[in-house]
């Protein structure tokens, strides 16, 4: 009879621990959960451990791309593959920052990227870098300074956001400062992972835009300059590019990065 | 009291000598040291991913221990008839089942924190870093475990232990995604359904409130308030499953 | 007082798929008084350990009533008793003086290493108090349990087939035992199919069958119940062979052995033997013994 008593004083306590105390869980996680219905049926599925299957889908994701890359340069499940890892876990940031560069430069798909961008800034809406991924394909990618000046701006409002942001959401409106933002936002490609990939594709970016304006130099100067430094004196580039490991060298008119033995 | 603890101390005693441990220790302990597998292929999230991967070796661990070992525990005092020398003391049922569920809850503290510490261990080693924010998660997986415990002590009151272990991995699977009955009844226009399923989501275990894993891996704030409902929680639940267990049990005959 | 009271005990097992019953007791009644050494006998399956262990609780009856110390609740009644399951069997990673604390500490007894040694000793297995149980041979397992039955202090010792697995030095020391625990107040009641045994220490023996008592009383008066004959040896008498009218007679070297069936033809026989003055060795009333009524009770 004791027991019974008990039982039934603890059911009760339960009951109102389940009924109050889950609305201590934030209202914008909830309202979240109701606006995408298809987290749920992934979530539901991995008894608690999302993060690690996102982990896995991911280091699937580097498999998938790399296979392809060698192969048929055809990547037809890459946008999903991004979509479920965030949908497992919605703050791992770079299926953002770096599965979208993939969708834009080796996909072809920057419209997917920039939509997926947008469920990514949702879901994270304290990130920079989110928004300046954004910017990074405009400006890169599209070629539409006008969009990027937008998201760099929105990026720079962002708390922790680094000051050359907002130097970028002005420069991107200036014809003169064109080669700075792209040489600087390359460079920050090169830094924002130990990949291989996107350490080649900033100094392949990088190597082009020295070569662009090496080439620009001969246009309108109507001679070759024999160092990059001599672009850099005549003002064709803002600064000189440094990557540990190698060096920018003009050969065979053309710009290219030299690894250092 | 005192005659819990004697049997919790037993319990735990007898436990610890278990083959079935020794080897889930030892595979948990080559799993977290194999971790260094995924620096080269995680395209620069080597920290993320070896730590996603250590705590979550760590849970599955204690899972183990409960399938395994804690659906067993009653099941081994009725096979090899110690049974019978404790049940003719005075040992009330619930002191016998409370005793049992406090000895393999030891058990599981203990293989969780060693665990845990090989993880932190391996994560200096490989990462040069130690994430002390992480040790938060440990202690919701203490409560997480409580009830686990307490499931696996009422499940083997009255199923074999392969029943009961089955059911005990399908409850902890169920229990993850309880949370979304209560969204699926908004979803759905089918009211008798949907008091069903809302009945069922305030019944069956609800292993959410335990999952803390985003928040520690990304160093997201904890409130007191998440503490205190798992706690609870836990408790809770846990309490109220040992009662219904010893309800079970002192109906029970020894032959 | 009556330690133990039983009344109309039943006990039916029922197979729950087949709907099948078994009647493992079929209305016992059982009394036993404080002080008094009692022994249950009866075949395999008659319902002994059924029966113990419906008094410990570890089997539920089916209806009637057990009454242990009065009217006393099952736990309280617990802690003033002790068991001895029969082929008793002990956590094997526990030492001997492990094992007798773990269960001292469930009657809310703790015990010095030096009181553990003592109780060891009382069945000669202190030199292995640090041993594991998983190493102890049967009959030392049979003699920590017979401890463990009296660790808590009971005034009500069960034991069932407690000389079971001892050789006969440890079954006399076991014997040995449950009289020196007798003499110091406790209540003993154990189960035996050794029916010398039983005969050697019980005061009091309740013979069960299939279920139910079939007899009660002091071993004397179960078989005085059953004199099988009376024996009168004499001498001094030259026609001694005519008395075999009143029974077998056995004549050897001038001593004669008569064997009659009732006290009237023994009265009869010695009165005859006195008017032919003849002498009179000895009259000896032959009982069965226990084993021989025991037998033919279980065919009755």
């Amino acid at each position: 009879m004791k027991r019974l008593f008990l039982a039934i004083i603890l059911i009760v306590l339960l009951a109102l621990t389940e009924i109050k105390g889950f609305r201590w869980i934030p209202k914008q996680q909830r309202e979240e959960l109701l606006y995408f219905p298809s987290n749920k049926f992934i979530k539901a599925t991995t008894a608690g451990f999302d993060l690690l299957f996102a982990d896995f889908l991911w280091i699937e994701t580097g498999t998938y791309f790399g296979k392809h890359r060698r192969s048929d340069k055809s990547y037809p499940y890459l946008y999903h593959m991004l979509n479920i890892i965030t949908d497992l876990d919605p703050k791992f940031i770079p299926p953002y920052t770096l599965g979208t560069i993939l969708l834009t430069t080796d996909a072809g798909k920057s419209d997917l990227a920039l939509k997926f961008l947008d469920k990514g800034m949702k879901d994270n809406p304290e990130l920079w870098q989110i928004p300046f991924t954004k910017g990074f394909i405009y400006y890169i990618h599209n070629k539409n300074p006008a969009e990027a000046s937008k998201w760099f701006l929105l990026a720079s409002y962002k708390e922790d956001a680094p000051e050359m942001v907002r130097k970028f959401a002005t420069w991107t409106l200036y014809r003169g400062k064109g080669v700075e933002v792209t040489l600087r936002l390359y460079l920050r490609l090169h830094d924002i992972s130990s990949s291989e990939i996107f350490k080649e594709k900033a100094i392949k970016g990088i190597s082009k835009t020295l070569s662009d304006q090496y080439k620009q130099f001969h246009m309108d100067k109507g001679y070759y300059v024999k160092s990059l430094f001599d672009l850099y004196r005549n003002g064709y580039l803002p600064f000189l590019p440094k990557i540990p490991g190698g060096e920018f060298k003009i050969k065979d008119d053309k710009v290219i990065f030299q690894q250092l033995q | 009291m005192s005659k819990i603890l004697t049997i919790a101390e037993n319990t735990f005693k007898e436990a610890i000598r278990d083959k079935v441990l020794l080897s889930i220790t030892i595979i948990g302990f080559l799993l977290i040291a194999s971790s260094k597998i995924f620096i080269p292929i995680s395209i620069g999230q080597a920290e993320k991913i070896i730590k996603d991967f250590g705590i979550s070796l760590v849970e599955i661990f204690g899972v183990l221990i409960v399938v395994f070992i804690g659906t067993r525990i009653f099941h081994q005092e009725v096979e090899r008839k110690t049974i019978f020398s404790i049940m003719s003391k005075p040992v009330s049922s619930l002191e016998f089942v409370t005793g049992k569920f406090l000895g393999l809850y030891y058990l599981i503290v203990v293989v969780q924190i060693l665990l845990f510490f090989i993880f932190l261990i391996f994560s200096k080693f490989y990462l040069r870093t130690v994430d002390i924010y992480l040790l938060n998660i440990l202690y919701f997986f203490l409560f997480e475990f409580l009830l686990l415990d307490a499931l696996a002590i009422f499940l083997s009151c009255f199923m074999s232990p392969l029943t009961s272990g089955i059911m005990a991995l399908l409850l902890f699977f169920i229990a993850h995604l309880t949370f979304y009955l209560k969204e699926l009844t908004q979803m759905l226009n089918m009211p008798t359904l949907s008091k069903l399923l809302n009945f069922l989501y305030y019944v069956l275990p609800n292993f959410s409130v335990f999952n803390i894993k985003a928040t520690v891996i990304y160093h997201l704030p904890l409130t007191i308030n998440s503490y205190l409902l798992a706690f609870s929680y836990s408790m809770l639940y846990s309490m109220i499953l040992l009662i219904f267990s010893s309800f079970l049990y002192s109906k029970k005959e020894f032959l | 007082m009556k330690i133990l009271d039983i009344e109309s005990l039943v006990k039916v097992y029922r197979s729950p798929f087949l709907m099948k019953k078994s009647i493992g007791i079929d209305g016992l009644d059982m009394e036993i008084e404080e002080g008094e050494i009692y022994g249950l006998l009866g075949p395999n399956g008659a319902g002994k350990t059924t029966t113990l262990k419906m008094i410990t609780g570890l089997l539920k009856k089916t209806s009637g009533n057990i009454r242990l110390f009065g009217e006393l609740d099952p736990l309280q009644a617990r802690r003033r008793i002790g068991f001895l399951p029969e082929n008793p069997s002990f956590y094997p990673h526990l030492t001997g003086g492990e094992m007798v604390r773990f269960y001292a500490k469930l009657y809310n007894i703790n015990l010095s290493r030096e009181e553990i040694e003592k109780k060891l000793a009382l069945v000669g297995l202190e030199k292995v108090i640090d041993k594991r149980i998983g190493g102890y041979s049967k009959g030392m397992i049979q003699r920590i349990g017979f401890i463990q039955s009296f660790v808590g202090d009971p005034d009500f010792v069960i034991l069932d087939e407690p000389l079971s697995g001892l050789d006969p030095l440890g079954r006399r020391e076991i014997k040995d035992l449950i009289v020196e625990i007798n003499r110091k107040g406790k209540t003993v009641l154990f189960s035996s199919h050794i029916l010398s045994d039983v005969e050697a220490i019980c005061d009091r023996v309740g013979i069960i069958i299939k279920g139910k008592m079939k007899q009660v009383g002091s071993i004397n008066d179960i078989l005085k119940r059953d004199v099988r004959y009376i024996e009168i040896e004499f001498e001094g008498l030259k026609d001694s062979e005519k008395f075999e009218k009143y029974g077998k007679i056995i004549i050897e070297g001038g001593v004669s052995f008569l064997r009659i069936k009732s006290e009237k033809t023994r009265d009869k026989v010695i009165k005859e033997i006195i008017k032919k003055r003849g002498k009179i060795i000895s009259v000896i009333p032959v009982k069965s013994t226990l084993e021989e009524h025991f037998m033919k009770a279980i065919n009755e």
